[in-house]
């Protein structure tokens, strides 16, 4: 004997029964969607090796190769790939120079 | 003038040039030629320690080892270094000269190679500056100053100049090649070797006497060269203090001398108007005079007088402190000049140290210096000792006001460590006057403590500012000018490179002409406290 789930649906007319079929559906809400996209969120919010107290990612890095002995304070840039820093001090000096100073003595 | 420089809307600042070749360390010292045209030696000296005197080429920019001073003593406190034009190689010259042509008949101190004459630095487009003194009997009694394009080989070459002498020199006349030399003092105690000059034409080194001089040389020295080559802003060297009206000499500079009206076997006189008209009495007292042209009295031109005392103008007749060796003619032409001294402050004394380097003995009447001589009387005791960062400020390169409030014979000296501030009118009496403690404006701001240094620019700005690095630790605000002029210290543009460091002697300023046709330029260049770095600034305000 065959069953058949029959349904009132909330938005029919009073005392209207209908059948489940193709043109009149069970509603349904997919929770398992929801689930991931709240999680894909999570991710993009706080990625992994992120640090929500300090607002900043933490990274550890694996020197492959070559030996890292001591970081000290760095106070300058003696060297810009190889070309001495002072290059681009003295670079910006003199040009500041020209406009302020020997533009003025003609 | 070609300043387009607008006040409050532009503003100056320092520009790096290369670094020193050794950085600033205690008692190393600046020195620079002040003369204001084309013959100043193109260089500033910086003596770094007994075996090391570098230069900087004002031109090009370029630093290097000039030589190995080889000063004794001990190098330290109370070293310091000066530059004076005048007489570095003085002589006669030999038979066989043409108008553009001379052969020295004094030997130089050390054979010059060929042409080496004819590139004294810089950009290399001058040669030294060759001064002939057409003295000898048959002369024409002329003075001329050409510069060498050309020389043979030797300690006598032949010298071809650039342009006729505009007479052809006599056998015998005198030569003075005007290049200059830096003068050496070190410290400790006093060696034969603790003073001495390096002459740039020749490049020699030479001993000087320490006779006189401090038995121990210590605390700091400072000082100050009062050569007949340097003049007011607007004069040229040769012009001296007071612009006549006679051209006596058309080389690349004209230079123009006074009429006399009158001389006697120890006086001369002046102009009845224009020129030295305007003097008042002893005002140039201790000043030189010199004959630059005298075609009646031929073996009279190119002495030198010191001015013992003279009335004022009109027709001011100036009383010699020594006899003319042949008195010039009523109508010679001379000119009023700085005497060709060198005043040292030293040692934590009030001595005035006083060194003649010409090459005869200055005669003031009543005091007299030997030539390569020091004394220590012929100018009067200072109102306090020196002390560390002690400095000289001439005042040469004004024009004195109308009522002479300001002189060419006014020569400031902060004693150092104070902002105390005395003055010294070589004119002021036959000693000198010194006055003590003067009043002057911005001297609330003013300490001149150790490693302060300044320099005397006497090419624009009227010839008014002295510029000094008052020297604090890591401030900014360290640059300052005196006015000597006016009486007025005052901030100047600071540097962007924060000098620092526990503060060490040394003057590290200099300053030098800078030359664009008929204008000139102060040029201030600045060694950074106990550091290589320098940075040079044109003053345009």
């Amino acid at each position: 004997m065959a069953y058949f789930e029959r349904i009132k649906l909330l938005w029919g007319s009073g005392d209207v029964k209908n059948d489940v079929a193709e043109n009149t559906p069970l509603p349904v809400r997919d929770d398992e969607a929801r689930n991931g996209m709240l999680r894909v969120l999570q991710m993009l919010m706080a990625p992994l090796g992120y640090d929500k107290s300090l607002q900043r990612h933490r990274q550890t890095a694996v020197i492959e190769s070559g030996t890292v002995t001591t970081v000290a304070t760095v106070t300058n840039l003696s060297t810009i790939d190889t070309l001495q820093g002072r290059i681009m001090v003295y670079g910006a000096n003199m040009s500041a120079w020209s406009d302020c100073v020997r533009s003025r003595i003609t | 003038m070609a300043n387009t420089f607008k006040k409050v809307i532009d503003r100056l600042m320092w520009v790096q040039v290369p670094p020193a070749p050794n950085a600033h360390a205690a008692a190393a010292s600046f020195c620079s030629d002040l003369r204001s045209d084309v013959s100043r030696n193109p260089f500033v000296y910086q003596l770094v320690s007994a075996a090391v005197l570098n230069r900087f080429n004002i031109i090009t920019k370029g630093w290097n080892f000039a030589v190995n001073p080889g000063l004794g003593g001990t190098f330290g406190a109370g070293a310091t270094s000066a530059f004076a034009p005048s007489f570095g190689l003085v002589g006669t010259i030999a038979a066989g000269s043409t108008t553009t042509r001379i052969t020295l008949s004094t030997a130089l101190p050390a054979a010059v190679g060929l042409n080496m004459l004819s590139n004294r630095g810089g950009s290399g487009e001058y040669g030294f500056k060759l001064r002939i003194i057409d003295n000898a009997a048959g002369g024409s009694g002329k003075t001329a100053e050409r510069y060498i394009v050309a020389n043979t080989a030797g300690t006598t070459p032949t010298i071809t100049v650039h342009s006729s002498f505009g007479f052809t020199p006599t056998t015998g006349a005198r030569y003075e090649i005007v290049a200059g030399r830096v003068m050496m003092l070190s410290a400790g105690a006093l060696a034969a070797t603790s003073w001495r000059s390096f002459e740039v034409a020749s490049n020699t080194l030479a001993s000087l006497t320490n006779t006189n001089l401090p038995a121990t040389i210590g605390t700091d020295s400072s000082i100050l060269v009062l050569d007949e080559q340097y003049t007011p802003f607007d004069h040229s060297p040769g012009d001296g203090m007071v612009k006549g009206a006679y051209n006596y000499d058309t080389g690349v500079v004209s230079r123009f001398a006074l009429t006399a009206t009158a001389a006697g076997a120890s006086t001369i006189t002046g102009q009845a108007t224009l020129g030295d008209a305007v003097v008042v009495a002893n005002e140039y007292r201790n000043f030189q005079i010199r004959i630059v042209e005298d075609t009646t009295n031929v073996t009279a031109v190119g002495q030198r007088r010191i001015i013992a005392s003279h009335t004022a103008g009109p027709s001011a007749v100036y009383t010699l402190g020594a006899a003319w060796t042949v008195t010039p003619s009523a109508t010679a032409k001379f000119v009023i000049e700085l005497p060709n001294l060198a005043l040292l402050r030293s040692t934590a004394t009030t001595t005035v140290y006083t060194y003649n380097y010409t090459d005869a003995t200055i005669n003031n009447g009543t005091n007299n210096i030997a030539k390569n001589a020091w004394s220590t009387t012929y100018f009067g005791a200072a109102p306090a000792a020196n002390a560390p960062a002690g400095m000289w400020m001439p005042s040469f390169g004004i024009q004195p006001d109308a009522a002479r409030n300001a002189r060419h014979s006014f020569n400031y000296f902060f004693r150092g460590g104070v902002a105390t501030l005395d003055v010294l009118d070589i004119a002021g009496s036959i000693t000198g006057a010194w006055t003590g403690a003067i009043v002057y404006d911005g001297s609330q701001g003013a300490l001149p403590t150790t490693g302060s240094g300044g320099c005397y620019a006497p090419f624009e700005n009227e010839g008014r500012m002295f510029y000094i690095n008052m020297y604090t630790a890591s401030t900014v605000n360290q640059i300052y000018r005196f006015d000597v002029r006016n009486r007025v210290l005052s901030p100047f543009t600071p540097t962007d490179f924060l000098q620092s460091g526990t503060a060490a002697l040394g003057n590290r300023m200099a300053a030098y002409c800078a030359i664009d046709g008929n204008d000139t330029y102060d040029v201030i260049l600045l060694q950074s406290h106990l550091s290589t770095v320098c940075q040079e600034l044109i003053p345009l305000v």
